[in-house]
């Protein structure tokens, strides 16, 4: 049987990406952008949260509760609730977004959250107007 | 379409759906030589899956055979009806063999019985004994319900819509409070300067 | 048959994962490293998908299809929006067709990519696992950005797509498919002409040209076979029509011949989508005007459509009741018939170390297959 040089020889010019530059990122130091849209965590505007409930009858994994806030909201805030979402059940599909009537209700693009009481994944929205305004 | 004309000679009627998908009706006794048929005259060679539908108000399964041709440039369904009590179709594992997965698929989720089939066995669930979970009168929530324990955590839910009624009613309470108000006001002010209302009223 | 089994000892290969097949187990009889009869079970991954749409309106079922197979949602996604557009009659516009025939190719080619590592570990070359799994990141960079999502896209919506082309999306796409094109040079000297894949896969998991039409064999098993079918020519939608591609077949029927027939179609879904950035319109509405999700309702009617999807073609059955509910709809993926009644035919005879590599060429997906 005939050896098969060029199947013998061509993998080792494997060993020419020794030389080369890494690919991955240093990642404390160095992080990756998260492109404009993606679908992180929530943020809800309370000055313009009507309480209309859309987003909870929409959402399919039944995620989202609406309660009293703690802090002041929109006067015209026709039942006086504000969603908040279960990060135990949500599935970031972004259709609570995509229905609210006022837009308030959006996705941020921030995406980490450690917890070890399962129960502090009941995630109160932001209340910041606008992505990326208050990151910390 | 050849089909077509075939189709008349056994009074059947061929139903263009979409531009590549065709459908027959057939009833339960004929399904058997026809699918034979559109196998060994008309050329459809693969089977491309058998879907069943559950009918729970009409009381019966709407099963559908996906059929094409040698060339796979176009999709015939023949459907046909079975009653769901005692449910029972002809097995055709012996003239497709991808059927007999299908078929067990089909009697593990919808109770449809095949006799003649080698291995009706589990498919997807192990030893499950309460009824076909795809039949439309099996709930899931109450299954689940039943079975497991949930995480008590989100007692606080409100019902925006009673929050909204709850809300426009104290609005309208305050409201009319204000309006008491303003007119126990008015009645006192007209009570200290009755001159004032008389002229008012002229 | 019964006398083969007979000093035969029974393992079970799987359900974790050998190379990136996922969680299916095969039970085997081996005589010593050789296999003498092979069976598959399945039921590890049943999350009972078709039962939750059932529940659910036709909005809300949108988001759950595209986790029925994990490597490769977006075929699941375009098939229920067509499903849907053909029982209500929404028609999308041109630049929603160019869109997703888009997404539909970027997400072959993140899954070949995918394949390509599963294909290359289940044979112990570490290298390309982590090469391709890289390149494919790049993929999903550019998904990120279009959809924001990496793996879950949730994008084909039915009446067109939820988000536009974010600016200067398709120049970094473009760059990216020139990266491609350098790759699969690479990968062509270290994988598909390595003499270690060579000399393992020529030869085993041969599947017989007779059977394939018959049994319903799809994709690459049909192709590398020799049979030149495939459903983006065969029953075009979308814009494939317009789109000038080739079908790349191969004629032995074994584990190399799929791969090689994968990397011809590597080079053609680049060459699509290279077509497509020059041909994307720049006007153009996206998502059709659809009644909110409690009126948005299905006539009772079914339907039946099919879609190449990287692994071959995956159909939907859908059928509607007039209500705002799915009364049914079922999935028939290429993997359901690939991973019974051809695996445990391919299987006999054959040794204990190529099970992986075999699972692994035929694309069997696990989820689809128990939805």
């Amino acid at each position: 049987m005939a050896i098969d040089i060029k199947g013998v020889l061509s993998p080792l010019s494997a060993i020419g990406t020794l030389f080369e530059h890494p690919k991955t990122l240093t990642y404390p130091q160095a992080k990756k952008d998260i492109p404009v849209g993606y679908r992180g965590f929530h943020i809800n505007n309370l000055e313009t949260c009507i309480g209309c409930a859309s987003c909870e009858e929409i959402c399919m994994n039944e995620a989202i509760d609406m309660i009293h806030p703690d802090i002041e909201y929109n006067p015209k805030n026709t039942s006086g609730c504000v969603p908040r979402i279960d990060y135990g059940r949500c599935c970031w599909c972004s259709l609570c977004t995509d229905v609210c009537p006022p837009s308030s209700l959006k996705l941020d693009n921030i995406c980490t959250h450690a917890e070890c009481d399962p129960d502090n994944f009941l995630y109160m929205p932001k209340n910041i107007k606008n992505i990326g305004e208050d990151v910390s | 379409m050849d089909l077509a004309s075939k189709l008349e000679r056994l009074s059947l009627e061929l139903v263009q759906k979409q531009d590549y998908l065709y459908k027959v009706t057939v009833n339960l006794e004929r399904l058997e030589s026809l699918l034979l048929s559109f196998l060994n005259e008309f050329g459809y060679i693969t089977l491309d899956s058998i879907n069943c539908r559950d009918d729970l108000e009409d009381g019966f399964f709407t099963i559908t055979y996906c059929l094409q041709t040698k060339k796979r440039d176009h999709i015939v369904m023949v459907q046909t009806k079975i009653q769901r009590e005692n449910a029972s179709l002809p097995t055709m594992h012996t003239i497709w063999p991808q059927a007999e997965i299908m078929e067990r698929e089909m009697h593990e989720m919808f109770g449809v019985d095949f006799p003649g089939h080698p291995t009706l066995i589990d498919f997807a669930l192990e030893y499950w004994d309460n009824m076909p979970p795809l039949r439309r009168d099996f709930d899931t929530l109450e299954y689940v319900n039943s079975m497991n324990p949930f995480r008590k955590q989100r007692g606080d839910a409100l019902d925006a819509k009673e929050e909204m009624k709850k809300k426009r009613e104290a609005k309208k309470a305050a409201k009319l409070k204000a309006e008491k108000e303003a007119q126990t006001k008015a009645a006192l002010e007209a009570q200290n300067n009755p001159s004032d209302e008389v002229k008012d009223e002229e | 048959m019964k006398n083969n089994l007979e000093n035969t000892i029974k393992i079970f290969h799987g359900p974790q994962h050998p190379g990136i097949t996922g969680n299916m187990s095969v039970e085997l009889d081996l005589l010593g490293e050789t296999i003498k009869r092979a069976q598959t079970h399945v039921g590890y991954l049943h999350r009972g998908f078709e039962k939750l749409i059932e529940r659910r309106t036709v909005v809300q079922a949108f988001t759950i299809v595209c986790r029925i197979c994990v490597p490769e949602p977006d075929p699941n996604e375009e098939n229920f929006a067509r499903a849907v557009e053909n029982l209500t009659g929404l028609e999308i516009s041109e630049k929603a067709k160019y869109i997703r025939t888009m997404v539909l190719e970027m997400q072959r080619l993140a899954t070949m990519f995918l394949w390509m590592g599963g294909q290359a570990g289940s044979i112990g070359l570490g290298l390309i696992p982590q090469w391709s799994v890289c390149d494919r990141d790049y993929m999903l960079d550019r998904f990120e950005e279009l959809t924001g999502g990496r793996v879950y896209h949730m994008y084909a919506f039915p009446g067109g797509v939820r988000r536009d082309l974010p600016e200067g999306f398709l120049e970094r796409l473009s760059d990216l498919l020139d990266y491609y094109e350098k790759r699969i040079i690479v990968y062509n000297n270290t994988f598909f002409d390595n003499v270690i894949f060579r000399k393992r896969a020529i030869g085993v998991g041969v599947v017989n040209r007779d059977d394939v039409l018959k049994n319903a064999y799809v994709g690459q098993t049909m192709r590398g076979c020799g049979i030149k079918k495939d459903v983006r020519k065969d029953m075009p939608y979308l814009m494939y029509d317009k789109l000038d591609f080739d079908i790349p077949i191969q004629q032995d029927g074994d584990v190399y011949a799929r791969a090689i027939v994968r990397r011809d179609e590597m080079l053609q879904s680049i060459r699509i989508l290279r077509q497509i950035i020059k041909q994307m319109p720049k006007e153009g509405e996206i998502l059709q005007k659809i009644p909110k999700h409690r009126k948005f309702k299905l006539p009772s009617d079914d339907t039946y459509v099919q879609t190449e999807s990287a692994r071959g073609a995956m159909s939907y059955y859908m059928a509607g009741d007039g209500s705002e509910k799915i009364r049914r709809m079922q999935v028939r993926g290429p993997s359901l018939v690939h991973a019974y009644t051809l695996l445990e035919k391919l299987l006999v005879n054959t040794e204990l170390a190529d099970v992986a590599m075999t699972m692994n060429s035929l694309g069997i997906c696990p989820p689809e297959i128990e939805r």
